[in-house]
């Protein structure tokens, strides 16, 4: 039986290929599985395992993240970067679990947790001595202070971009940053203005001394943090993780989050331990 | 692949990676081996007897 008929550029398959083409993949699917399975099956088995951090993730909580983890497996190896690609390496294969503000609501076969939702807020010079409430003032603002933004390929920068778009907040672009400790570096310094998130916020802990925070209610935008493996892999040890990042987040990100005395960790909610949501 | 002879599993990799790559070099770039190594594997996938 022919597989490939050789006759044409490109190669095309027989019916015969096709049908070797389509069980093969899921056969080959199947056996990237095996690994996981296996360790799966005998529970008391400590993986190999591959973790990605979302960089503000990986900036406040990933040490203690990282320490509490090292028990539970034998060899760790962490990555860290902007959701986008930790997403991507995840369906790769490339790693096993991640950290990330993306769900890939779009992809079948991945199992998520929610860590902890967080509302955004408005950060300002603290020389510019003008309280924030409504995005009246907001806009008044970007017409007065550039706007120092997140890089728009990253999934923060993104969100922020739609939304301030939809609320019709005009802000020109003039500086684009791709990390939150340079981007509050920025505004400390007085070059402009910036909506940033309370663990963006964290991650830039040496500049918010010269920052004021505005918890503009009005602007009403969010992210989530989630923890995301293969579905149906390593599945003891998915429920350890979330375990483990809860108690991070609770025990680690909130107080110091707290203790930069800015009110910012009243942005914050984290799910009812009931009431988690893996979907 | 001769008849009788036991399917090998890294065959049926390679015959999938070339044929979703649409090419030798893809397919070994995704298997992480040569080009020619992949159009060795690939080569015995020609005909599969009854």
């Amino acid at each position: 039986m022919i597989l490939v008929d050789r006759t044409t550029r490109p190669l095309t398959l027989t019916p015969f290929g096709l049908a070797l083409r389509n069980r093969g993949a899921i056969l080959s699917e199947e056996l990237c599985n095996l690994k996981a399975q296996v360790l799966d099956a005998g529970r008391g088995v400590k993986p190999d395992l591959r973790i990605g951090l979302v960089d503000s993730f990986a900036a406040t909580c990933g040490s203690a993240f990282t320490r509490q983890m090292l028990g539970r497996v034998a060899q760790l190896s962490v990555r860290t970067g902007l959701s986008p690609q930790q997403g991507e390496s995840l369906l790769r294969r490339d790693l096993d679990l991640i950290i990330t503000s993306d769900p890939l609501m779009d992809a079948n076969d991945v199992v998520r947790y929610r860590l902890f939702t967080e509302r955004y807020f408005v950060i300002t010079p603290k020389a510019l001595d003008k309280p924030l409430q409504s995005l009246d003032d907001l806009r008044a603002l970007a017409n007065v202070l550039p706007v120092v933004r997140f890089n728009r390929l990253s999934q923060v920068g993104l969100q922020i971009e739609r939304h301030m778009r939809g609320l019709g907040v005009r802000m020109p672009n003039r500086l684009e940053l791709d990390n939150a400790d340079a981007l509050t570096a920025m505004v400390a310094d007085g070059i402009g203005w910036a909506v940033t998130s309370p663990m963006c916020f964290l991650q830039a802990c040496t500049w918010v001394e010269n920052v004021t925070a505005h918890l503009v209610p009005q602007l009403s935008l969010e992210r989530s943090l989630y923890l995301v493996a293969r579905r149906n892999e390593y599945s003891a040890f998915f429920a350890d993780a979330c375990e483990t990042a809860r108690n991070v987040i609770l025990d680690t990100f909130l107080p110091r989050l707290s203790a930069l005395g800015k009110g910012v960790e009243t942005l914050v909610t984290i799910d009812e331990e009931d009431s988690r949501e893996y979907f | 692949m001769p008849a009788g002879k036991l399917i090998d599993m890294y065959a049926v990799q390679v015959f999938v990676a070339v044929t979703e790559e649409g090419s030798m070099s893809g397919a070994a770039s995704r298997m992480g081996i040569s080009q020619s190594g992949c159009r060795r594997w690939f080569g015995n996938w020609r005909t599969i007897s009854a």
